[in-house]
């Protein structure tokens, strides 16, 4: 947890803390985590995970048959989620994302759902994916749309 | 950077006969509400692939609920931690601290925005963060309530999960919840009644409920039901009157409020004004699941 130093510092000493918390072997993965991040630039490809899945899922959209059951394409970065509603109205959708998920599975892909009302499919995909697996990916997405 | 082959490739049924197996041990010995999305168990992962122990390989849209962003066995990650389970495992940073503590708060201090001071401190997980958060607001602060979005997730916790908006899976018979949390409708510009770029506006504030947390004001309704019945039955226990009496119950509310509450026997606290908006909801109102900044109950 990370903030203002004045306000970090509010809590008396001793007041913070745990056995545990910041354990040596979780410190030197989070250090290797932050060099991978610098080295591999994963930020910059986090934004380019968005723009490929945004245009392709807009493309499902707009092509797909059944498209228009996507009713939300939101997200930032590598966090990318499509909310699914019913043809036409924007009644959640709980049994089309549970399908598409189901159908991803098996196809081995694996997808989350989510969403306060369970109809929304959320693609968080490592940021080191190679452009091929992840256009891949969004294929057999693609295919499930023909399942339902 | 990973010895695992970046293909997908499906070679048994999903999940496969090895998934299987383990599943049944699984399920005699992990609790059951310990759920998982797809019971295909891991082998080994890397990149953007879950290899799992039949042998095939999932393209990961997971990331283990967004955690693995370099990758589930990235280089760095893995020499780093490795060098250091060699050297010690634990010590405890609050017995004697090391210097790999002190580098991630340095680099969390670089990599976070803004150019003024920061510090960190370290937690075992995102719950623990939030509540931790908490805390040192309060401190800062010296005020005790905490506002939340509505549909977040915040945790699993007494604390976080009290901040949780969703009920099931995350709240459901879990209560009573930490008192304090108020929820404010924002942040879910596809269902916001007058568009995207007017979420968070007030003036739509009750038709945004009304329309779209229908089914989340019933459970809360459901619950208030529950915790009303309860409350009901102790009240006339505590009167020593006969259950289901009609009379008693009609002017129970008025009498409970005014009176001392049977269930924790402390004098209830007063209604407050709020800009003669409605009042504020004392706390025994979040014992209920009511959460309304501003409440409507008759006051």
């Amino acid at each position: 947890m990370t903030g203002r130093a004045e306000i970090m510092d509010a809590a008396h000493a001793g007041g913070l803390g745990g056995t545990y918390g910041g354990n040596p072997v979780a410190c030197a993965g989070a250090l290797g985590a932050i060099e991978t991040m610098r080295e591999l630039d994963l930020n910059g490809k986090a934004k380019r995970i968005e723009e490929v899945m945004k245009g392709r899922l807009a493309e499902m959209r707009a092509k797909l048959p059944n498209g228009d059951i996507i009713g939300d394409i939101r997200g930032r970065g590598a966090m990318i989620a499509i909310e699914l509603v019913k043809s036409g109205t924007k009644d959640p959708n709980p049994e089309a994302a549970g399908a598409l998920a189901k159908a991803c599975h098996a196809e081995g892909v694996m997808v989350l759902t989510c969403g306060t009302y369970g109809n929304v499919l959320r693609f968080l995909p490592p940021l080191v994916i190679g452009e091929d697996l992840l256009n891949e990916g969004l294929d057999v997405i693609e295919q499930a749309f023909g399942t339902l | 950077m990973t010895a695992i082959p970046q293909e997908r490739r499906v070679v048994t049924a999903i999940p496969g006969p090895k998934s299987v197996e383990l599943q049944a041990r699984r399920l005699a010995a992990v609790a059951a509400g310990v759920g998982s999305t797809l019971p295909v168990f891991t082998a080994r992962a890397g990149g953007g692939i879950i290899e799992d122990v039949d042998g095939n390989r999932l393209i990961d849209f997971g990331s283990g609920i967004a955690v693995t962003s370099v990758g589930a066995s990235a280089e760095a990650v893995v020499r780093r931690a490795s060098a250091q389970l060699a050297n010690f495992t634990h010590t405890c940073f609050m017995v004697t601290p090391y210097e790999g503590y002190v580098e991630v708060c340095e680099q969390l201090a670089e990599l976070t925005p803004g150019d003024h001071a920061k510090k960190s401190a370290l937690f075992n997980s995102g719950a623990e963060a939030v509540e931790n958060a908490v805390k040192i607001a309060r401190a800062y602060t010296r005020r005790t309530a905490v506002v939340v979005f509505d549909h977040g997730y915040h945790g699993r916790t007494n604390l976080t999960m009290g901040m949780t908006a969703k009920n099931m899976p995350y709240k459901q018979g879990f209560g009573p919840f930490a008192p304090e949390v108020h929820r404010v409708p924002v942040a879910y510009g596809y269902r916001w009644p007058t568009g995207a770029e007017n979420a968070g506006c007030r003036g739509v504030r009750a038709g945004h409920r009304r329309d779209h947390q229908a089914d989340r004001r019933g459970q809360r309704r459901r619950d208030r039901h529950r915790a009303g019945a309860r409350r009901g039955r102790l009240h006339r226990a505590y009167q020593g009157l006969p259950p289901g009496d009609r009379a008693v119950r009609e002017g129970q509310r008025h009498r409970v409020r005014r009176g001392r509450d049977p269930v924790r026997l402390l004098p209830y606290r007063p209604v407050v004004r709020l800009r003669g908006r409605g009042h504020r909801p004392g706390p025994d109102h979040h014992r209920q699941g009511h959460r309304r900044m501003v409440c409507r109950c008759p006051p």
